[in-house]
């Protein structure tokens, strides 16, 4: 019987840090887009190309990638979670990108998810805490 | 007119209720209060109860300030911040790069002919040739124009010919027919101040129109789509001071004056294929500006990426055909001739083919890099050149001379980024070697054959700076002669090696 009890608990406490382990967590970094974009979920790597500037479309939707300020918590976790790069990396690949074919990285916004709400075909990202339902669509999700 | 009064009733009749139902309250209120006070004691509230509901309403209305306050500050917030980034379209931006070097150069005991013949000088010096100045417009979402002006004191100091004497066997010399000349481009204004005029090249001018990701087009003159270095470009970008050969003596032509079509297609999650299309003038005397032939020259480029996580692939090829054509025009007029001519004689021309391959390879930090280019070049219509410009001496001519003839080149280069722990977070530091062959003519034994070996150390401690500390070492293979009486002569060509430093700034 108490062979019973330990597997159940075990069990119970198996199922409880497994539901912890995926909860969601305010600092989660969801790229949102526009609600004019098509798309309904898109992988990292799409997310790379888009904002390196060497796609210009998600599901054949042109869309505008918006990053958000430089010096910010959430382009830092952007740069590291996605990105895989480091803020001189990304740094340098641009300056490197502007000699190779004279392209700019993509535009910064102090707001991303007022400027995805409002620009269309924008795409974007925000901490899940900052994200309020119903302003734009979420293409995927970065645990912290 | 019957809305229009309907409305203004509508409108004042809103405009009177809230007045009217505030007088009625009152009214109610004074009907009221005698009633009340009629009928419910009057009862005077302690002086504890009044604090403890003065305090309540002090706490009330400070929590209503607060609310209020936080309001505004969101309401200041939002707009500050514009919710739609800046637009970009119309804005023309300007960027661009320089570099400066220091460099010293050393030739082998008794290695003259390489000494005379490479351009670069055997004193120490510091070497700054220009800059490079980037317009770009993004004139509407879709159309973008780029520009890439390089502003140079060249051609002052430009030098060409080699005065080139060959000594026979009995001891005379022949002069071979060259010349040796130096550009000075200084002037004087009225007031007799010196100038030296510099000049300025169009490295870029184009438009590019980008309907997809499938489909772009750019017009005007382009860089050629092959390899990594012509891509790269510039010296903040390209890891090394010196550019292979066949990249120098622009064995694939590196710009071209037509239209290119281009996009990318992704075959796979983590691969993608980019590829080109080139129409253009083509090489000629004068392409950048026009076409001395109706032939144009034609290129498709392919290029594989796959990339995951630290690891990178990417190999492609271009291929590249084209005709260059040289002409000179004579006008025949007078008695002798039935009407006024102009006459346009090709001075020069052939068909030339050229393929060029590249692979890169980049995992961890290491950078495997390499390229090679095959030119096969057929003449139509040799250069003309006659014994009599080699003192009329055909057997020395024969040397110097070839019609159709085929050049090569390839390198390898292994760079490693060392990792942040082996230096700081801000500053890279890439160690690199290279190894690198060339024959320039393969019908001509005694010269523009070579191999090279560079090392050095690629430092960038911020980011608009690079440092560059390089050794080359050129080593040509040995001069093979044929000597007027049919024997042959073997001369080691000996041994170049530059020490440079370098340093690259964008802006």
């Amino acid at each position: 019987m108490k062979t019973l009890e330990k597997l159940i608990l075990a069990v119970v406490a198996i199922v409880w840090t497994s539901a912890v382990a995926v909860a969601d967590s305010p600092n989660d970094l969801l790229v949102v887009a526009n609600k004019s974009v098509a798309v309904g979920s898109v992988d990292a790597s799409e997310i790379r190309a888009v904002f390196l500037k060497n796609k210009s479309a998600l599901g054949g939707d042109t869309v505008f990638p918006l990053n958000a300020k430089s010096d910010s918590d959430l382009r830092a976790a952007f740069r590291s979670r996605v990105l895989k790069m480091t803020e001189e990396k990304e740094r340098g690949y641009w300056d490197d990108e502007k000699i190779r074919k004279g392209t700019e990285p993509p535009a910064e916004v102090p707001a991303t998810l007022k400027a995805v709400f409002s620009k269309s075909a924008g795409v974007s990202y925000v901490f899940r805490k900052d994200y309020k339902d119903g302003t734009a669509k979420i293409l995927a999700t970065f645990p912290e | 007119m019957r809305t229009t009064t309907l409305a203004s009733t509508l409108l004042f009749a809103s405009i009177l209720a809230p007045a009217v139902a505030h007088a009625q309250g009152e009214s109610e209120g004074a009907q009221n209060s005698p009633t009340e006070s009629a009928v419910v004691p009057i009862q005077k509230p302690s002086s504890e109860a009044r604090l403890e509901a003065l305090e309540k309403r002090v706490t009330g209305l400070q929590e209503e300030n607060q609310g209020l306050a936080t309001q505004l500050s969101d309401l200041q917030e939002s707009q500050s911040q514009s919710s739609e980034p800046a637009s970009e379209i119309g804005k023309t931006k300007i960027f661009g790069f320089f570099d400066m070097s220091y460099l010293k150069t050393y030739y082998s005991k008794g290695d003259t002919l390489y000494r005379a013949v490479l351009p670069m000088p055997t004193q120490s010096t510091f070497m700054l040739t220009g800059v490079n100045v980037f317009l770009a417009n993004q004139i509407t979402e879709r159309l973008k124009f780029l520009s890439e002006i390089r502003f140079t004191y060249l051609p002052l100091g430009n030098e060409s010919g080699t005065e080139t004497y060959a000594v026979l066997p009995n001891g005379s010399t022949m002069n071979l027919g060259t010349k040796y000349s130096r550009t000075d481009t200084t002037v004087s204004d009225p007031t007799a101040q010196s100038y030296r005029l510099g000049g300025l090249s169009l490295e870029r001018l184009q438009v590019t129109y980008t309907l997809n990701d499938y489909l772009a087009v750019t017009a005007g003159h382009f860089l050629t789509p092959y390899g990594i270095w012509n891509v790269d470009h510039g010296s903040p970008v390209i890891l090394m001071f010196h550019a292979p050969i066949f990249q120098s003596v622009s064995m694939m032509p590196t710009q071209q004056l037509g239209l290119q079509l281009f996009g990318r297609v992704y075959l796979a999650r983590d691969l993608s294929l980019d590829y080109a299309g080139t129409v253009s003038n083509g090489r000629g005397p004068e392409d950048s500006v026009v076409d001395l032939d109706n032939d144009k020259a034609v290129g498709l480029r392919w290029h594989l990426n796959y990339e995951i996580d630290d690891f990178s692939i990417s190999l492609g090829q271009y291929g590249y055909t084209g005709r260059y054509t040289d002409s000179k025009k004579a006008i025949y007029f007078g008695p002798g001739t039935g009407d006024t001519s102009e006459i346009t004689t090709i001075t020069q021309q052939y068909r030339e083919r050229i393929l060029a391959s590249d692979v890169l390879i980049k995992f961890f930090g290491i950078r495997l890099q390499g390229e090679a280019v095959l030119r096969q070049v057929m003449f139509d219509v040799p250069t003309q050149v006659s014994a009599s410009e080699f003192n009329g001496n055909p057997a020395v001519a024969s040397q110097y001379y070839s019609a159709s003839y085929s050049a090569w080149g390839y390198y390898g280069l292994l760079a490693y980024e060392l990792p942040e722990q082996l230096t700081t977070r801000k500053v890279r530091v890439t160690p690199y070697f290279y190894y690198e062959r060339f024959v320039l003519n393969d019908t001509v034994l005694n010269s523009g054959r070579n191999r090279t070996f560079c090392g050095g150390f690629n430092i960038k401690p911020y980011r608009n700076l690079v440092l560059k500390l390089e050794y080359d070492r050129f080593v040509s293979d040995d001069i093979v002669e044929t000597m007027p009486d049919g024997s042959t002569k073997t001369t080691n060509n000996g041994v170049g090696t530059i020490l440079v430093s370098q340093v690259a700034v964008t802006f």
